[in-house]
C-alpha cells in the first residue's frame, strides 16, 4: 500500500500524466451518459437536415443522412472505450499467462515461449489485424478479439522479466519448500508484485487500440455504421470532405484527444513506476 | 606552522528529499597541509563521501545543497566559484579517485584515451605527446606492457588493473591534492595491499596531500598521518594518528578498533559497538552517538557537544574524553 | 565475436521457420480463407473442385504449406486478381516504399534524437515537458486524419498535385525539375510516416541519456575537470546511443503497418497499397506473400541492428 502511494506521488508531479488522466475520466463520463448528454438520437435520420454546419441546433452539424452528429460522437466514445479495454484486456490476459510461465518456469519452456514472441514481434501487427479481420468480417467484436491477440507481446516480455527477478526472493523459495503448488505461487504470491508493468502496457494498449480501430475504419474495416464510431463517422465523412469539415474534423480530433490522453496517463505512470529515472525534484 | 592546503571550515551539506531533509553534513572543520595523508574514518552512512564529494562540488545540486561553510583551497573558497572555475580545479590541481573500478571507467573508450583526455584538456598536450605520457603513467602505476594496454577498454582489465588505471588518470595532471574515496574497498585483500603500497610510493614521490576516505581502520593504521573519524555527519575524533591510537579519547573511535580482528589476541567474540548506526532522518537529540556509547551519562542526551582540545591538535567530540578509553 | 553471430543465424533460422508457419496458418485456416469455402454448402461443387486444384486442398495439410512454400521460393505463386506471379507485382513496387520508408526512417533519427537528448538534459524542465507533450501528440494523431487535412491545405495553398509519386504532366521535364517534383512528392507522405516514429524513438533515447547521466563513470569525467558538454555529449550520449541500435530493426514492421494507410491516402504505389488492395481482393497469395517478406525484412533489420550493435559495443566486439 505505501508503494501506492509513493508512486501516486510521483504521478501527481507529472502536469502532463494529471491532465490526461482528468481527460481520461472526462471521455468515461461521456461514455457512460451519452443517453442522458446527447440531446437527439444518434441514429435518427432527417434527410431534410443532412450535411448541415455546427449551430445552436446541432453543436457538431448533422451528417449526409441528417443524424446529429454531436450525439453520434457522444455514442462514438463507446465504442471507442470498449474495443480499447476488451481488446486490451484480452491482451494483457495472454501476455500475462505467456510471460508469468516463460518467467516462472524459465529453462526450455522459457525458450520456446520468447522464441515464440520473437516470431510475432516481427509480424506487421497492423497489417496482420487487418488481414484477419477481413477475413472474419468486421463485426466490433472480431475486432477487439483481434486486436488482442496480436498485441500481447510487450506485457509478455515485461512480466517475465518481473517473474525471473521476483521467484529468486525469499517468499517464493520458502513457499516452495513448504510445497505449495505452483500455480499458487505463481497466482497469489508473485503476480500481484510482478503487476505494476502491466498498468503501463495496458494504458498504452488503450490508445493503440482505439487508433487501430480507427484506422481499421478509415479503410472499410473497422466498426461499420450505422453503430456510430468516431472512425466510421469520419470514414462516412471522407466523400462529403470539402462541403462538411465538421464530419472530418470533429471525429479526428476526438480520437487524438482521446489517444493522447490515455498514452500521456501510460507514461506518467511508466515514469512514476522507475524509481531510476527519479530523484532531480 | 605551515599554511594549511586545503581548509574545509564548518561544511554542513543536506539533501532535500520527498521524506524530509537529510542532514548528511554537519559542521564538519578539516585541514590538510602539502605532502601528508589524512585519513577519514566512519561507517558507510557517515557523511564521509559526502564530504569528499562537497570539495570539488560534485554533489548532484537539485536534491543536495551546501547549507553552510567554506572550502579554502590555497586561500581560495571552491564553494564560491562558477562552474567552468571549478572545471579548471577539478583533475588538475585535485584529483580524485573512486571506490568502484568496475563502473567508474568508461566502457565505450580505451583506458589509454580516458587517460589522454585530462592531459590534452588541462595541459595542451597534443596526441601523440599525450599518449606517451599515459604509456608512463599506465608503467608509474605498474601495468605490464603498459604499450599494448593503453588501447585496452576497461571491461578487458582487471578490478585491480582498473583501479591503476584510475589512480594513473588521477595523477596524470600532477596534483597537489588527491582525494580517494574507499579506493581498496572492492577489491581483495592482497590486491588492497598493492594498491595501497602504490599510492604511499607515489604520494611520497610526488609530495601528494591525500585525503583517504575508508571505513577500514587497519588501512589508516598503516598510511595515515593524521585521522578524522566521522559519525553521523559529524567528526567525532580529530588528530595525528599517533595520538589517536595510542590513546584514543572518543567511545566511536575505541569501538571501531576494537571490532578490528587481531591476528594475535586470543578472543572469545569480535566486540561489536552495539546498537545500530545512527539514521541521518531521525538523528537523537543531544550527542549522535549517546544511544549506543558505554559511558553514556543523562548530560550526552541533552545538548550535542563541542570539540574539546585533548593536547595540541588532538580533538574529541566527547563531554567525558578525559575519562575514555 | 564470431560465436555471437552464429548463435543469431542459428535464432534467426528457427523464427524464420516459425514466420513461414503462421504467415500460412492465418491465412488459409481462417474462416473466410478458401478452405472454409469449401466447407459452405451453398458453394457450388464446380468451383470448388476448382479451388480445390489451385490451392492443391486435396493434398494432406502439411503438403500443402510445403508446396506454398517451394511456390513462395520458386516465384510461382501467382495472384488471384490478374494471374501475374505475386514475387513480380512486388518488384515492382517495393522500391516505393522502401523510398518512402528510408526517407521516413532518416527524419526520425535526425529529429528524435537530438529531441531525447535536449528532453534528458532539461529533466522536468518546461521544454522536456513541451517535447514530451510534442512527441505523444504525434504518435496520439490518426495518421490518415491528418494526411487528410494536410493535403487538402497543401491543395488549397499551392494548387499543386501531391497524390502520387509524380504530378501527372512530367514531360519536358529536365531532370533537375524530375527530382524536384519527386522530392516534392516524397515530402508529405514520408513526414506524416516519420511523426509516429519519432515518440517512441525520442523517448527511449531520453530515458536511455538519463540512466547513463547516473552512472559512475559520468561522475569520473566530471572529476576530471572536464567541461559539462563533453561529458554530456561524449561520454553519455555515446552510451546511451548503444540500446537504440536495437530497437532500431522494431521500427520496421511499425513503417510497414504505417504505410498501408499513408500509401493509400496518398496513392502511392507501394506494396503498402498494395497489400490493401490484395486485402480487398481477397488476393490471398499476395497477401501470404507480404506477410511473410514483411516479417523477413524485420528480422533481417533485427539482425543487422544486433550486429552493429556487437560491433559499437567494445565489450561485445572485444570478448
Amino acid at each position: 500500500m505505501e508503494k501506492k502511494r509513493v508512486i501516486w506521488r510521483y504521478f501527481k508531479k507529472n502536469r502532463l500524466a494529471v491532465g490526461g488522466l482528468a481527460m481520461v475520466i472526462v471521455i468515461f463520463m461521456i461514455a457512460i451518459f451519452a443517453a442522458v448528454l446527447s440531446p437527439y438520437d444518434p441514429d435518427k435520420t432527417d434527410v431534410s437536415l443532412k450535411l448541415k454546419p455546427p449551430s445552436p441546433r446541432n453543436y457538431l452539424g448533422t451528417d449526409q443522412l441528417g443524424r446529429d452528429v454531436f450525439s453520434r460522437m457522444l455514442y462514438g466514445s463507446r465504442i471507442s472505450l470498449r474495443v480499447g479495454f476488451i481488446a486490451v484486456g484480452i491482451s494483457i490476459l495472454i501476455g500475462i499467462l505467456v510471460g508469468a510461465t516463460a518467467g516462472y518456469y524459465g529453462g526450455w519452456i522459457d525458450s520456446v515461449l520468447m522464441r515464440f514472441v520473437d516470431t510475432m514481434l516481427c509480424f506487421p501487427s497492423f497489417f496482420l489485424i487487418l488481414t484477419i479481420v477481413a477475413l472474419l468480417g468486421p463485426s466490433i467484436f472480431n475486432i477487439m478479439v483481434v486486436i488482442g491477440i496480436t498485441s500481447w507481446e510487450g506485457t509478455a516480455r515485461f512480466v517475465r522479466a518481473e517473474f525471473l527477478s521476483l521467484r529468486e526472493r525469499d517468499y517464493v523459495q520458502a513457499a516452495k519448500a513448504l510445497g505449495v503448488k505452483d500455480g499458487r505461487i505463481i497466482f497469489r504470491h508473485i503476480l500481484p508484485n510482478a503487476l505494476a508493468p502491466v498498468f503501463v502496457t495496458a494504458t498504452l494498449g488503450v490508445a493503440s487500440a482505439i487508433l487501430i480501430e480507427a484506422s481499421l475504419s478509415f479503410l472499410g474495416f473497422g466498426v461499420q455504421p450505422p453503430a456510430p464510431s468516431w472512425g466510421n463517422i469520419l470514414t462516412e465523412g471522407r466523400t462529403y470532405v470539402f462541403d462538411a469539415w465538421w464530419l472530418t474534423v470533429f471525429p479526428g480530433l476526438a480520437i487524438l484527444i482521446a489517444v493522447l490522453s490515455f498514452n500521456l496517463v501510460g507514461d506518467g505512470l511508466r515514469d512514476a513506476l522507475d524509481p531510476r529515472l527519479r530523484g532531480r525534484r | 606552522m605551515k599554511a594549511p592546503l586545503l581548509d574545509v571550515r564548518s561544511l554542513s551539506v543536506r539533501f532535500l528529499t520527498d521524506e524530509g531533509t537529510v542532514q548528511a553534513v554537519e559542521n564538519v572543520s578539516l585541514e590538510i597541509y602539502p605532502g601528508e595523508i589524512l585519513g577519514l574514518v566512519g561507517e558507510s552512512g557517515c557523511g564521509k563521501s559526502v564530504t569528499a564529494l562537497s570539495i570539488l562540488k560534485l554533489i548532484p545540486t537539485p536534491p543536495g545543497q551546501i547549507s553552510n561553510g567554506q572550502v579554502l583551497f590555497r586561500g581560495k573558497d571552491l564553494l564560491s566559484l562558477n562552474e567552468k572555475e571549478m572545471e579548471k580545479v577539478r583533475g588538475n590541481e585535485v584529483a580524485m579517485i573512486f571506490q568502484e573500478p568496475m563502473t567508474s571507467l568508461n566502457p565505450v573508450f580505451t583506458v589509454g584515451q580516458q587517460i589522454m583526455e585530462a592531459l590534452i584538456f588541462h595541459q595542451g598536450l597534443d596526441k601523440r605527446e599525450a599518449r606517451k605520457r599515459a604509456i608512463k603513467m599506465l608503467d608509474r602505476v605498474k601495468i605490464p606492457s603498459p604499450e599494448t594496454r593503453v588501447d585496452a577498454y576497461p571491461h578487458q582489465l582487471s578490478g585491480g588493473m582498473r583501479q591503476r588505471v584510475m589512480i594513473a588518470m588521477a595523477l596524470s595532471c600532477q596534483h597537489d591534492l588527491l582525494i580517494a574515496d574507499e579506493p581498496t574497498t572492492a577489491l581483495d585483500v592482497t590486491i588492497q595491499a598493492e594498491i595501497l603500497g602504490l599510492l604511499k610510493e607515489i604520494q611520497r614521490e610526488m609530495t601528494m596531500a591525500v585525503i583517504l576516505i575508508t571505513h577500514d581502520l587497519g588501512v589508516i593504521s598503516e598510511i595515515a598521518d593524521r585521522v578524522a573519524v566521522m559519525y553521523a555527519g559529524r567528526i567525532v575524533e580529530y588528530g595525528p594518528i599517533r595520538s589517536i591510537f595510542e590513546e584514543m579519547r572518543h567511545p566511536y573511535t575505541r569501538g571501531l578498533l576494537m571490532s578490528l580482528p587481531q591476528l594475535d589476541e586470543k578472543k572469545e567474540r569480535l566486540s561489536a559497538i552495539p546498537g545500530q548506526v545512527a539514521d541521518p532522518m531521525a538523528l537523537p537529540q543531544g550527542c549522535k552517538f549517546h544511544p549506543r556509547c558505554y559511558l553514556m551519562i543523562e548530560d550526552c542526551k541533552i545538548e550535542e557537544p563541542p570539540l574539546f582540545r585533548v593536547n595540541g591538535d588532538h580533538l574529541s567530540r566527547c563531554i567525558r574524553w578525559k575519562e575514555c578509553c | 565475436m564470431s560465436s555471437f553471430i552464429l548463435r543469431r543465424l542459428g535464432q534467426m533460422f528457427v523464427t524464420l521457420v516459425g514466420i513461414s508457419i503462421i504467415s500460412w496458418v492465418v491465412i488459409t485456416q481462417a474462416p473466410g480463407s478458401p478452405i472454409a469455402l469449401t466447407l459452405d454448402p451453398k458453394v457450388s461443387p464446380k468451383i470448388i473442385e476448382q479451388m480445390m486444384k489451385n490451392y492443391d486442398l486435396d493434398k494432406p495439410i502439411y503438403q500443402q504449406y510445403y508446396l506454398w512454400l517451394k511456390r513462395l521460393f520458386t516465384g510461382r505463386l501467382y495472384s488471384f486478381k490478374d494471374g501475374r506471379p505475386v514475387l513480380e507485382k512486388i518488384r515492382e513496387r517495393i522500391g516505393n516504399t522502401l523510398l518512402l520508408n528510408l526517407v521516413a526512417t532518416l527524419i526520425i533519427f535526425s529529429l528524435a534524437i537530438p529531441l531525447g537528448v535536449f528532453s534528458a538534459r532539461r529533466q522536468y524542465s518546461f521544454m522536456d515537458h513541451l517535447g514530451t507533450f510534442g512527441a505523444y501528440l504525434g504518435i496520439s494523431t490518426p495518421g490518415f486524419w491528418i494526411a487528410y487535412l494536410l493535403i487538402l491545405e497543401t491543395v488549397r495553398l499551392y494548387g499543386y498535385p501531391v497524390l502520387g509519386m509524380r504530378s501527372f504532366v512530367t514531360e519536358g521535364f529536365t531532370t533537375a525539375q524530375l527530382v524536384m517534383d519527386r522530392i516534392w512528392h516524397l515530402t508529405l507522405p514520408s513526414v506524416i510516416l516519420a511523426i509516429q516514429g519519432i515518440a517512441g524513438i525520442s523517448r527511449y533515447t531520453r530515458s536511455s541519456m538519463l540512466e547513463v547521466i547516473r552512472q559512475d563513470y559520468i561522475r569520473t569525467a566530471r572529476a576530471k575537470g572536464l567541461p559539462r558538454d563533453t561529458v554530456y555529449y561524449m561520454h553519455a550520449l555515446r552510451n546511451a546511443l548503444l540500446p537504440i541500435i536495437t530497437i532500431f530493426g522494431f521500427l520496421i514492421p511499425d513503417l510497414i503497418g504505417g504505410s498501408i494507410i499513408i500509401e493509400t491516402v496518398f496513392a502511392w504505389p507501394g506494396i503498402g497499397r498494395l497489400s490493401f488492395q490484395a486485402v480487398l481482393a481477397r488476393d490471398y497469395p499476395v497477401v501470404m506473400t507480404i506477410l511473410t517478406i514483411s516479417a523477413v525484412l524485420t528480422l533481417l533489420g533485427n539482425f543487422i541492428a544486433d550486429i552493429l550493435y556487437g560491433i559499437a559495443d567494445p565489450r561485445i566486439r572485444y570478448q
